[in-house]
């Protein structure tokens, strides 16, 4: 993988087509690392304060968006 | 003391080694492209690749592991990461098969999988079967990871079983796989044939006539 400021300026390729796409992907990428992330957290018995102060939100926000599937990993 | 009842041998027919691959095959196939489930739609990306008669005939009639896999991934999606736009990611310097790689490394495969379980209703547009709301045919139990089985993966079981037991074979073989699995007409392979352009029946055919030609078990 290429380094932070490579990519920084891949996405701010001058194609509008190419830097829209990469913009999608990675907001779509994003999302399934969450899952990932939160499912193995929740399994490693965080709470969901914290879980919450890491991704940057509000824990009633976090809970919300995984709350219902993570129950089910208990 | 409690007896255990023994199960009778001749129920659970013994497949060859080469047959014996094709359930292995399958349950790999199912868990590298990150689904939580196994069918007969990985059982026959397993076959299709096998050093066998048979095999043969399915890759003649365009029947290949690389079409199979474009298709399967087409329909029923490839995973966590299969629908992402790879070709966008990379642009941007994002290898998404480094990325699932490292992950399955770290978290395990399992996780991967239940994840993608888990993304699909939300972000996958719908899996085309979602194994929570229903449970059929048997699962694959390999390395601490289960995987059930999907739609058809139980009548496909059946169709081989009454392949050998109508060739009157003491063990079952990659023919009667291939046999099996081309007479299933439930879950994603008859979709999958259809995308590839053949007839089940064209494929029993050209199996049965490969096989009897080359003096493999004969074939009704």
């Amino acid at each position: 993988m290429e380094t932070s400021a490579e990519i920084a300026e891949a996405a701010g390729s001058t194609d509008p087509d190419v830097g829209l796409r990469a913009v999608a992907a990675l907001r779509m990428l994003t999302e399934r690392l969450e899952i990932l992330q939160v499912d193995n957290a929740r399994r490693l018995g965080w709470s969901w304060q914290d879980i919450a102060v890491r991704l940057g939100v509000t824990k009633q926000t976090v809970h919300r968006k995984h709350g219902k599937r993570a129950v089910r990993l208990r | 003391m409690i007896r255990r009842r023994r199960r009778s041998r001749s129920s659970v027919p013994l497949l060859t080694d080469q047959a014996r691959a094709i359930p292995i095959g399958g349950f790999e196939h199912a868990r590298r492209l990150g689904h939580p489930y196994v069918g007969c739609e990985h059982w026959l990306l397993a076959l299709s690749g096998a050093d066998h008669p048979a095999a043969a005939a399915l890759r003649e009639h365009g029947v290949t592991p690389e079409r199979i896999e474009e298709q399967v991934v087409r329909l029923a999606g490839g995973g966590l990461f299969g629908d992402l736009d790879r070709s966008a990611l990379a642009a941007v310097g994002v290898d998404v098969d480094a990325v699932r790689d490292r992950l399955a490394e770290s978290l395990g495969q399992q996780a991967l999988s239940r994840a993608s379980h888990a993304a699909q209703p939300r972000d996958l547009g719908g899996p085309w079967w979602d194994p929570r709301r229903r449970s059929v045919g048997p699962g694959v139990h390999a390395n601490g990871v289960y995987l059930p089985g999907g739609p058809g993966l139980g009548q496909c079981f059946r169709a081989i079983r009454g392949e050998a037991q109508a060739g009157h074979e003491a063990q079952v073989g990659v023919e009667d796989f291939a046999l099996g699995l081309l007479s299933v007409t439930d879950g994603l392979l008859p979709a999958v044939l259809a995308a590839l352009g053949v007839s089940a029946a064209t494929l029993r055919a050209a199996v049965t006539d490969a096989c009897r030609a080359t003096g493999e078990p004969p074939q009704r």
